[in-house]
């Protein structure tokens, strides 16, 4: 009998804090795994969560199959892989505490002004795929986060801001350093005009989202995405690239395998490059039934089906660092909340700025009122693209900072 | 496992320890997944566990675990952490013994029940009528259910058991026409499997209304009337106060309770908000909460003035104000924050097409993709948007996002009709701290805005 099973362990240490003092200790150290049976062309899935042998789970695999889902395509050869981060092991889960007490001394001289609440988090995390005939692929790594959000004393809002960082190493003297001068800033409340500007997302993720549809095989094939039947021309301009990056152990990153057991040694697949469009993403089903190559982005939780989906979509990186862009921008828009926008099936985008800061000439000015912006994608990474830095705003950002001009409407 | 027969023996007072409550929940859920007609995808998904809260010198400790029959090392692992941290006081306020409450009465009906052969039928039925949808680029259909039996105790005595059934489905569309896309999709909801059969015309002449978004032209940016539908009610409720109205984001803020006081006018005279978690057979039914604390029916706000707020044990004793029945988790592996329930605008008298009228120029919001809150600014990003002209709903417009601010949008409801609607839904669910997806049903009757930032 041919079977596969995915198992996921996670022990972390999470800290809560209320005010900037610890509230709560959490800890969690929990077993899940998946099994998928192959049998006559169809694949039959159970899970469990809890301490179960493998040799359990197959036998209540085997008692509760009922409904299985056809699959034609080739599973791959029996691979073997082991990624073990031992150096980011080393430190126990209590290490956070460290990152606790820099942050609440840092952060003591503003508490007169705003409440910090926040989470610390350090995980020991596994993931790994055998079976029967030799198949075995592994990852183990420490993962840390943490975050603050922050909200003005007697503001009526659940938060006003929020700052953190997550990663296989944490620098909190860097997001701190980078984070306090807009935190100090933020009760100089600037007025404002309504018009088109240099904007700066520090966290720029929902920018790709529409794109990113485009980049799925399936989607692709089926000529329901935007950029659907434009594989190899030019869609958007020559500075604009983006790949889809499976390792970089510095981000903790270490998806060299994906959920069905895909190998792809290339770190960082080009999905754009240099404004072309040149790759799609598929797992093992979208593949075969396109024709095209598995690309490891094949993704399962322990007790869902497989799915394509992104390792991590990273821009690829410009010449110039994200403070040199901003020291030569007359005015820029930063934007640290700009959530709950959305685009358009015609790529049209547009989202509100909870908290944005003007910058000119490198200097934070003041902060903006709550604003509209608007876009597209087509002018996001095409003709209004300003500049993409070498840098994200933070040391440990995967992401290099993007600037394109946009349309800016006061609420 | 008897876990009722295991909670019963276990002991929770001979600790020398502050509080400690447990709880344990075991769910069954399965899901079927079909892609542009191929079945992509379909299991079950048990699982078991326990989440044990002490709180002892100055601190709460939690641990989620899966060896729900080994509870009291559990406790002894958290007692020694406890312990070891010996530099505050207790000064958590205990709860008061709620008493003994058992609700198990789902058992019967429970989706769990029923195989996933059934379950694949059912949805299977549905496939060849995707062929009787013009325009159709890729779809999807999904099913998904879930059976939750959930059982609690805590060292002053409260104890309680209930469970919880719900499933859904989905038709989920790409239209095409040239290069012009439309996505949309239609959710059913249920308690019963029965309720998801006959839905075929339903889903055709929804997919029929959706063909005329293949050719609408994008919103000119700017600000509009706005008549929301019950569901965008809905969800404007849940983000736009509901969030706001949870006494967790004023913990450490001695100020935050002068911007929110009971007893101030917040709102137009005809709006009421409720939170009350006693909805049986709907998505946001938690008849108790998850430290023991039992539903009630909450005036967030009624008549247009600020009358209460959501909270757990801890939030209340804080605020000098009552525990409310909303302090939830997602599942054993978090401990219970404040969430929200059953939320809603409660109904008003103007007939909805007297709120067309009003609305001369302005746009209506039927169905949404998701919306956010947590600032000054709340967004819903609408899926289907129309003009009303002549008080009458026009040609379909695309909106991305509509927005506004909490205080300006409370106060600029003109209207509410008498078209109440609570949206139950199996899929997603309300997101907080990681916390994500809770079951909640939030709705309203259709509403009269002044005016909304439209873009």
């Amino acid at each position: 009998m041919k079977y596969d099973i995915l198992t996921l362990n996670d022990e972390s240490l999470s800290i809560e804090l209320i005010a900037g003092k610890i509230n709560s200790y959490r800890n969690k150290n929990i077993m899940k795994k998946g099994i998928r049976l192959f049998e006559n062309d169809k694949i039959y899935t159970t899970s469990f969560v809890g301490q179960i042998t493998d040799i359990e789970l197959i036998k209540k695999a085997e008692a509760t199959k009922s409904v299985g889902v056809p699959y034609k395509y080739d599973l791959p050869n029996n691979p073997q892989l082991k990624i073990c981060d031992d150096e980011s092991l080393k430190a126990p889960l209590t290490a956070i505490n460290e990152a606790i007490e820099l942050a609440q001394e840092r952060l003591e001289k503003y508490s007169k002004d705003f409440v910090f609440n926040g989470k610390f988090e350090r995980s020991f995390l596994s993931r790994t795929i055998t079976n029967a005939d030799g198949m075995k692929l592994e990852r183990n790594f420490a993962y840390n986060e943490w975050h603050f959000r922050f909200k003005k004393i007697g503001s009526s809002n659940m938060m006003d801001g929020y700052f953190g960082e997550e990663g296989r190493t944490l620098d909190l003297k860097d997001v701190l350093d980078r984070n306090i001068p807009y935190l100090e800033n933020y009760k100089n409340e600037l007025s404002f005009k309504e018009g088109k500007y240099p904007v700066f997302f520090i966290d720029s993720g929902e920018l790709v989202g529409k794109l990113s549809e485009s980049l799925l095989a399936e989607k692709y094939f089926e000529g329901s995405a935007l950029y659907s039947g434009k594989l190899n021309t030019q869609i958007f301009s020559a500075n604009f690239s983006l790949y889809d990056v499976n390792y970089s152990p510095a981000h903790g990153l270490y998806r060299r395998f994906d959920d069905e057991g895909t190998i792809r040694e290339l770190s960082h697949l080009p999905l754009i490059e240099k404004g072309v469009f040149k790759n799609i993403v598929a797992d093992l089903r979208c593949a075969k039934k396109y024709g095209v190559e598995a690309t490891g982005n094949g993704q399962r939780n322990f007790d869902s089906a497989v799915r394509t989906s992104f390792n991590n979509l990273v821009i690829g990186r410009g010449s110039r660092t994200t403070q040199d862009i901003l020291n030569s921008l007359d005015e820029c828009i930063v934007v640290f909340m700009g959530y709950g926008g959305d685009f358009t099936d015609k790529g049209d985008f547009s989202t509100p700025l909870q908290l944005s800061y003007l910058v000119k000439r490198g200097e934070i000015v003041g902060r903006l009122p709550q604003l509209t912006v608007k876009t597209t994608t087509q002018d996001l990474f095409g003709s209004r693209l300003i500049e993409i830095a070498s840098d994200g705003f933070q040391k440990n950002n995967i992401q290099p900072s993007l600037f394109s001009e946009m349309d800016v409407y006061i609420n | 496992m008897n876990i009722q027969k295991y909670l019963d023996q276990l002991d929770l007072k001979k600790y020398n320890c502050h509080f400690i409550d447990v709880r344990i929940e075991r769910t069954q859920s399965t899901f079927v997944t079909f892609q542009n007609a191929e079945m992509i995808g379909a299991g079950e998904k048990p699982a078991l566990g326990a989440f044990v809260r002490l709180y002892q010198n100055g601190f709460w400790y939690y641990s989620a675990t899966t060896a729900v029959t080994e509870l009291e090392t559990e406790i002894k692992k958290l007692l020694t952490q406890a312990n070891a941290n010996k530099v505050q006081t207790n000064n958590y306020i205990l709860p008061p013994n709620n008493g003994s409450h058992h609700m198990m009465t789902k058992a019967l009906d429970a989706f769990s029940k029923i195989s996933l052969e059934e379950k694949l039928k059912l949805v299977e039925a549905y496939v060849p009528l995707l062929k009787n949808i013009k325009n159709l680029q890729e779809s999807r259909i999904g099913y998904t259910d879930l059976y939750k039996e959930k059982f609690y105790k805590s060292s002053v005595g409260t104890e309680f058991s209930y469970d919880f059934n719900q499933a859904g489905f989905y038709v989920n569309c790409t239209l095409k026409s040239g290069e012009e896309l439309f996505d949309d999709y239609i959710p059913f909801y249920a308690t019963n499997l029965s309720n998801l059969h006959g839905l075929e015309q339903n889903i055709l002449d929804y997919f029929e209304e959706a063909q005329k978004f293949l050719t609408a032209e994008s919103i000119t940016p700017g600000k509009y009337k706005v008549v929301m539908s019950p569901e965008i009610t809905g969800v404007f409720t849940h983000e736009c106060f509901g969030h706001q109205s949870e006494a967790d984001a004023m913990m450490g803020d001695p100020e935050a309770t002068k911007a929110w006081t009971l007893g101030s006018i917040v709102g137009s005279s005809c709006l009421s908000i409720v939170d009350c978690g006693t909805h049986d057979n709907s998505s946001g039914f938690c008849p108790i909460d998850d430290e023991g604390t039992l539903a009630q029916k909450t005036y967030l706000i009624k008549d247009g003035v600020l009358t209460g707020r959501l909270h757990s044990v801890h939030t209340a004793n804080v605020l000098a104000e009552k525990p409310t029945g909303n302090a939830r988790a997602i599942n054993f592996e978090y401990e219970p924050i404040v969430r929200m329930t059953s939320t809603y605008i409660e109904a008003g008298k103007t007939p909805f097409i007297d709120l067309l009228k009003m609305a001369e120029g302005g746009l209506y919001l039927y169905n949404f993709k998701h919306g956010a809150a947590g600032s000054t600014t709340f967004t819903i990003a609408p899926t289907r948007a129309y003009k009303i002209k002549d008080g009458k709903l026009a040609e379909p417009v695309r909106v991305s996002v509509m927005s506004g601010s909490v205080f300006e949008t409370l106060k600029n409801i003109v209207a509410c009709s008498d078209d109440f609607h609570l949206k139950s839904a199996a899929f997603g669910g309300c997101g907080k701290m990681n916390q994500m997806p809770l079951p909640v049903v939030d709705g309203g009757p259709s509403v009269l805005v002044n005016e909304m930032q439209i873009s």
